[in-house]
């Protein structure tokens, strides 16, 4: 492509956004704030308990999904947590390296908190 | 990993089980139940099976999505703390009940077009943990189809 733009401009390589998407940019920005390990299971306790409340499992049985598969919870469910893991993501993102922690523990720990609050928030915006 | 950490270990995953069942977090019972399902407290046998049992229990009661376990939870690589009990940790979750079935699920769910190939390979770890079980005997091995699928999963990556 040359700067006086004879040549076509390429379309962008995007598609469309569903809810495995934003799982994964939640999920890296978990990592890319240094967490590892059980930070990934306290983060979805978490933000299923301020969500919902209820525990994983909980929720699975009261709604008759399948464990696991989170394509088989309500609507309203999986509308919730798409929506907290993209603003979750959003604040995680902002907090790269700032969050501290001198241990992995700590970290993690750090990680599930920013987690929590912003579903916290987020729980307020819905209707149940 | 030494005695005190491993303690320390299966008491965080003991915490993580108790708090993911909601239940309330009674520290005065974790030694009791340790004492009561794995034996004798003063063996390192009994606090590696007490460790993953916890582990594979909590990594059960939080498991929203399938495919979080072999990308994250089982996807042990050698600087992960609980490196060592990998394979432990592994056999504990294939004992409970909907545990194989989860992984298989898990499975299909990262080899479905939500991810790339790219994604896939990130799960090398537990792909190289299930070729290590092939290789030892006493273990128990995943399902052949399973086994095949995963080896061909790796091959590609």
């Amino acid at each position: 492509m040359d700067l006086i733009g004879e040549s076509t401009q390429l379309t962008p390589q995007r598609k469309r956004v569903d809810g495995a998407t934003v799982n994964k940019r939640f999920n890296k920005a978990i990592k890319d704030n240094g967490g590892a390990s059980t930070v990934y299971r306290d983060a979805v306790d978490a933000e299923t308990d301020e969500l919902f409340d209820c525990s994983v499992n909980d929720l699975y049985q009261a709604t008759g999904g399948k464990k696991g598969h989170r394509e088989t919870l309500p609507q309203a469910a999986q509308e919730a947590y798409i929506v907290n893991e993209s603003v979750a993501a959003n604040e995680l993102e902002r907090q790269i390296g700032s969050l501290g922690g001198e241990t992995q523990e700590e970290v993690n720990s750090k990680i599930g908190g920013s987690v929590r609050q912003t579903s916290n928030q987020t729980r307020k915006w819905l209707p149940w | 990993m030494k005695m005190q950490d491993l303690k320390q270990a299966t008491y965080r995953a003991w915490e993580s089980v108790s708090r993911y069942n909601r239940a309330v977090v009674q520290p005065e019972n974790f030694q009791r139940e340790v004492k009561a399902r794995f034996g004798d407290r003063r063996c390192k046998a009994t606090w590696v099976k007490a460790l993953a049992y916890f582990e594979a229990q909590a990594s059960y009661d939080a498991c929203l999505d399938a495919y979080m376990l072999v990308l994250h939870t089982f996807n042990f690589t050698p600087e992960r703390w609980d490196y060592e009990y990998r394979h432990e940790i592994l056999d504990a979750f294939l004992m409970m009940p909907e545990g194989l079935e989860l992984i298989r699920a898990g499975l299909e769910q990262l080899f479905s077009s939500d991810f790339t190939q790219e994604e896939r390979a990130e799960a090398n770890g537990f792909f190289e943990l299930v070729e290590e079980r092939g290789g030892e005997s006493g273990r128990e091995r995943l399902p052949v189809g399973l086994d095949r699928r995963i080896n061909a999963a790796h091959t590609a990556a």
